[in-house]
């Protein structure tokens, strides 16, 4: 070593990086020359951190140190906590006599200085007085053996910590908002006073659950302050679990320590992780025990997993809150926990929230919530109501929520999360788009007041959304954007969901379709707006009963998306999921498995089988398996959907009361109603907890129950929930939607089960007409109508109104799904039979033959409705005195049935009077025979 | 005190009837189970009970060559032993179960809320464990060191002293304190790099 060496001081001092600026640089150049003490500073670097290892861990021993009898004026009742920061004893206090939390810090930890910061900031915590902060009584020190010991005496909360209390009760979503919301008010409270936490936590929030409604208390406030000034020490002196325990809640500005930037802000943000953690179960970032350096900078670079990503039913305004609150840069977030607070309220309320970009349908389905009255025709779109049986309903969901997720993406005025896929100019193009869009809904919502809309129908003093959607459309339609085609397509993307939410489908239809004219021209036809709406309007086909258009659009989206090279994996699943939903209600089951299999893969592939999404997926194809004749198959799909739902929500989610009610349907028709009754009445109660007594799902649930009451011969009890399920479905939408009329249809064919023809045929017209004015006569839903009455009057001997009736509905049915669907041919059965009672023997004949070709197979014939088909031919050969044609076709039933025929051929009807054959969507009339 | 490697330790407890080799070897691993019990919410009765479980079952595994030092390090395997273990007796101390009963958890600043998160168990772990290596290190650097040298590394490390302020208590120049500091610091260093040599 030279003369010049530094001594070891200075060489420590430099490891330590404390010594200013030009020392630092001479040792430098110094090392460059001298391998000696670059050795030594890489040694001194290495027990550097050896001495942190030590001070961190201390002996070892902390756990096992003896009770103190008495802390200052305190007498110690037990150990109660033990961490990387202290001790935290139960002690009882003479005056006033009370049980208090005693917090004693570890020697060593605070130096002269701060412990007189220690006294003189601990007097304001002292002033902190709210209900949900647990209060700070005293600070003091105690003289120990090794020198001053500071403590705190805290309020003894009883009660568990934030998380495990809302496991251990149950809470469902509302309750955990609520609790998020008084947790908001107390940390505002603190804020007010000057005093930041800094080390927000579930664990430092107790719940007193003896309080009535349970009161949350935060712990610790400003303490992490009050003992360390430079919030990392909080990290340092902690065990390694309890590292990642405090990172995980780190702003990114403390994450980074920046310790000046660290203000309420900080706070605002460890809010949104908390409300994170109990809406979800999960962390908005990864954090790990391994590497704490890859936490913290996922921290502040990684965006963070969205609530909607892990939980759909968090989708809206929960995802906004909670994402905005954890927004990167400060002045994206929340200003106050207040803000935060304010904003769980409103949308507890149901009213718009402030932090929701308000361009986008979501203001008007804010408003149809609160104004169900006036809102005409809301209808829960997701539901399919067939014949009683609901079908694939997560599948349909899923294409509103894609959209509206879309929409919430590209309404999000967030910069920095354009930023992440976007160039700068771009996100200044989108967020000056949206401003455009929301000043124009604010326009439209401005303007949709009964003063302003006199020309329109308005009856008294209410306007309907509908009224003002209106109002808004013919704005557009007059050209009031039509410079801004970008603006254009949202407007209408945008009114085009919400009438679609009202089932206006024509017109949502007719909205989107222009969108997509503007979005070919602007962007051209292989583009990713364009996919969407065609992507919507797959959907909406698919429910104005033009199948063929909506497997056509729903085709040509996942065409478009496979193309382009931005599109995500996850949104081609969406899209192909809606393809197999589509082609699933057309009768294109293979197909549609094919693609559910793959989507359920990559859902697997991406998010594990533990997610929703996996779930979802996997209750749909279930749904095709139930279909298609593997029931076996379908209730072990579905009960791997139910057990995720079990584990992911087990409080409950609307979704897995749809599994539940699709299972209990399932094992309805498997005749066990006796399992599937339960699992019913499990997602009647989960809905209605979950979604109120209102909602359109139970509606569909209560007519599931129905069905499957009929099925196990309680008519009066079936007859009951049928008249509940209507008489709320008039409640909500008045007396006319797409859903009353399948109610009105359902209970007509269960009246008619019952021999009670007169009503039942009442209101089967009246689910007839109510189908032929709301969707017109091509949809399938009003041949499905047509088919059931025809049946009816066909049971009355009126034959030749019968025939026109199913005529009619092959007319339409053959127009949209073609010959070859089973549905169909069902149909032309029937009609086969009419035509034989009217001794039109040549053209029943060709009716029934096409219909054979289509249900009956080449082997025996096991199938009902394949039977049904076989026995009319029997008769109808009888009839034409054509013995030996109805011997060979006699010998293809089965041996038991073979004998049946005979006598029943005379009563034709009796037969098929025990099948069911009510309808009430799009795929339930095509089936009699199950 | 002739300093003993991890795999001396080992190698001896192959042995069934060597006592001795079976104290060394809980002495050595019995601390640092015992403080993860305790971190994991046990009461010191049970986390005794725990290490001893603990033990044994390792030992009986390490004999039956079921530990494989080439496929993770001997305080991961260990984890795994005494973090089932721990799990056992807290279900056990449930209530109506019996037994030991769960440390009241008051706040996550301050203390180790008993959880069965693995991962937090897994951090309550590594703590421990490096704090009883260290431990055992320092024990050995103790009465390796002159007592003045060992004191001067105690109040600059452990107890956070600046060290002009320990020269004065020690009548001792700083750069002397800062020697000592490096010094002992050092042998540790090397205290624990043998310590956790298994091979």
């Amino acid at each position: 070593m030279s003369q010049t060496c530094p001594d070891i001081a200075e060489l420590e001092q430099f490891s330590s990086d404390v010594l200013d600026a030009q020392t630092s640089s001479a040792i430098v150049e110094h090392l460059n020359q001298c391998p000696d003490c670059a050795a030594l500073v890489a040694d001194l670097a290495e027990n550097l951190k050896l001495a942190e290892a030590i001070r961190r861990g201390g002996s070892g021993n902390a756990a096992e140190e003896p009770c103190p009898t008495m802390i200052g004026p305190y007498r110690i009742l037990r150990k109660i906590g033990q961490g990387g920061m202290g001790t935290v004893y139960e002690a009882e206090q003479d005056n006033p006599r009370r049980v208090v939390a005693l917090k004693v810090v570890r020697p060593g930890l605070m130096s002269a200085s701060l412990l007189a910061r220690f006294r003189q900031e601990s007097q304001v915590l002292g002033r902190l007085r709210h209900a949900g902060i647990a209060q700070v009584y005293e600070a003091g020190t105690h003289q120990a053996g090794h020198g001053p010991q500071p403590y705190f005496v805290m309020e003894r909360v009883a009660g568990p910590p934030l998380l495990k209390h809302a496991q251990d009760h149950g809470l469902n979503t509302h309750q955990r908002l609520e609790l998020l919301s008084l947790i908001c008010d107390a940390v505002h409270h603190a804020h007010q006073h000057g005093v930041i936490h800094r080390d927000l936590k579930p664990d430092n929030i107790l719940v007193d659950d003896t309080a009535q409604p349970p009161q949350p208390k935060i712990l610790d406030f400003g303490v992490a302050r009050v003992i360390d000034p430079s919030i990392q020490q909080t990290t340092l002196h902690t065990s390694a679990g309890q590292i990642v325990g405090t990172v995980a809640y780190m702003s990114p500005e403390q994450a980074t320590g920046d310790v000046v930037e660290i203000d309420i802000r900080s706070d605002v943000y460890a809010l949104g992780v908390i409300a994170f953690q109990l809406l979800s179960g999960r962390l908005p970032h990864k954090v790990s025990v391994a590497s704490i350096a890859d936490s913290v900078r996922a921290i502040v670079h990684d965006e963070p997993t969205t609530l909607a990503s892990i939980d759909r039913s968090m989708r809206g305004d929960i995802t906004t809150i909670v994402g905005k609150a954890l927004a990167k840069e400060k002045v994206r977030r929340y200003q106050s926990a207040a803000e935060m607070g304010a904003d769980l309220r409103r949308h507890l309320k149901n009213e718009p929230i402030a932090a929701h970009p308000p361009s986008t349908i979501y203001q008007l389905s804010k408003f149809a919530r609160r104004n169900k009255g006036l809102v005409g025709g809301v209808i829960a779109t997701f539901v399919v109501l067939t014949g009683g049986i609901i079908g694939t309903s997560v599948g349909l969901l899923q294409a509103t929520q894609q959209r509206n997720a879309a929409e919430a993406a590209r309404a999000a005025a967030d910069a920095s999360a354009l930023a992440a896929t976007t160039s700068a100019d771009e996100a200044k193009k989108e967020v000056l788009r949206q401003s455009a869009v929301t000043r124009f809904l604010r326009d439209m919502l401005a303007a949709a007041s009964p003063g302003n809309l006199s020309s329109l129908e308005v009856k008294g003093r209410d306007v309907t959304v509908l009224q003002a959607l209106n109002a808004a459309a013919d704005k557009v339609d007059a050209g009031s954007l039509k410079d801004q085609p970008e603006t254009e397509i949202a407007v209408r993307d945008m009114i085009g969901a919400t009438l679609e939410e009202l089932g206006e489908y024509n017109r949502a239809a007719d909205q989107i379709e222009k969108s997509m004219e503007i979005a070919t021209r602007t962007f051209g036809e292989q583009s990713k707006p364009v996919a969407n709406c065609l992507n919507s309007l797959g959907v909406l086909y698919g429910r104005l009963g033009r199948p063929a258009e909506a497997a056509e659009s729903a085709r040509r989206a996942v065409a478009i998306y496979s193309t382009l090279p931005e599109a995500g994996e996850q949104d081609f699943a969406t899209l192909k999921n809606n393809l197999a939903t589509i082609l699933s209600d057309q009768g294109a089951d293979g197909e549609a498995e094919v693609l559910w299999r793959e989507v359920l893969e990559i859902r697997q592939r991406e998010y594990g089988k533990e997610s929703f999404d996996y779930a979802g997926v996997a209750s749909n194809l279930a749904g095709l398996l139930a279909e298609t004749g593997r029931p076996q198959e379908a209730e072990q799909m579905y009960r791997q959907s139910l057990s995720v739902f079990q584990k992911l929500s087990p409080e409950g989610h609307p979704a897995y009361a749809k599994v539940l009610t699709n299972l209990g349907t399932l094992l309805n028709t498997m005749n066990r109603a006796s399992e599937g009754e339960p699992l019913m009445r499990q997602a009647l109660e989960m809905q209605r907890r979950l979604l109120g007594d209102e909602h359109p799902m139970v509606v569909v649930i209560l007519n599931n129950l129905a069905r499957m009451e009929q099925g196990r011969k309680n008519f009066d009890g079936a007859e009951k929930l049928y008249r509940e399920a209507i008489a709320l479905q008039r409640k909500q939408t008045g007396d006319e939607s797409v859903v009353l009329a399948s109610l009105l249809n359902n209970l007509g064919t269960f009246y008619q089960a019952q021999g009670k023809i007169v009503e039942a045929e009442s209101l089967m017209r009246e689910a007839l007409e109510m189908r032929h004015r709301l969707l017109g006569e091509s949809h399938l839903d009003y041949a499905n109508s047509l088919h059931n009455l025809a049946y009816l009057l066909d049971e009355q001997s009126k034959f030749g109104e019968a025939e026109a009736m199913y005529r009619s509905a092959i007319q339409i049915k053959l127009a949209a799904q073609g010959s070859a669907h089973p549905d169909t041919a069902t149909s032309r059965v029937q009609l086969g039979s009419t035509l034989t009672k009217l001794g039109e023997f040549a053209e029943a004949e060709a009716e029934l033959l096409a219909a054979a070709e289509v249900l009956v197979p080449d082997g025996p014939v096991k199938v009902r409705s394949a039977a049904t088909c076989v026995r009319y031919l029997v008769r109808l050969y009888e009839a034409w005195d054509k013995p030996d044609a109805a011997n060979a076709w006699r010998t293809r039933l089965p041996a038991t049935r073979q004998a049946a025929t005979t006598p029943a051929a005379t009563h034709p009807a009796a037969v098929t009077s025990k099948l069911p054959a009510p309808v009430g969507g799009a795929a339930g009339a095509s089936q009699p025979a199950q | 005190m002739t300093w003993v490697t991890t795999a001396t330790v080992l190698q001896k407890l192959r042995d069934y009837e060597n006592r001795e080799a079976w104290g060394s070897f809980a002495e050595r691993f019995r601390k640092p189970v015992v403080s993860f019990a305790r971190g994991m919410g046990l009461k010191t009765a049970d986390a005794e009970d725990v290490a001893q479980e603990t033990l044994l079952a390792f030992a009986e595994a390490y004999r039956n060559g079921k530990y494989d030092s080439t496929k993770g390090r001997l305080s991961k395997f260990l984890f795994g032993i005494a973090y089932r273990q721990s799990l056992k007796f807290r279900r056990a101390g449930a209530p109506g179960a019996g037994g030991g009963k769960l440390a009241q958890p008051e706040s996550g600043f301050w203390s180790e809320v008993p959880d069965e998160d693995e991962s937090h168990a897994s951090g309550v772990w590594d703590t421990q464990w490096e704090s009883s290596v260290l431990a055992e290190c320092m024990q050995q650097a103790r009465v390796e060191f002159e007592p003045m040298t060992f004191r001067a590394f105690e109040l600059v490390v452990r107890e956070e002293m600046p060290p002009p302020q320990a020269a004065d208590e020690l009548g001792i120049p700083i750069k002397s304190v800062y020697n000592a500091k490096h010094r002992v610091l050092k042998r540790i260093r090397e205290l624990r790099d043998t310590y956790e040599s298994e091979a």
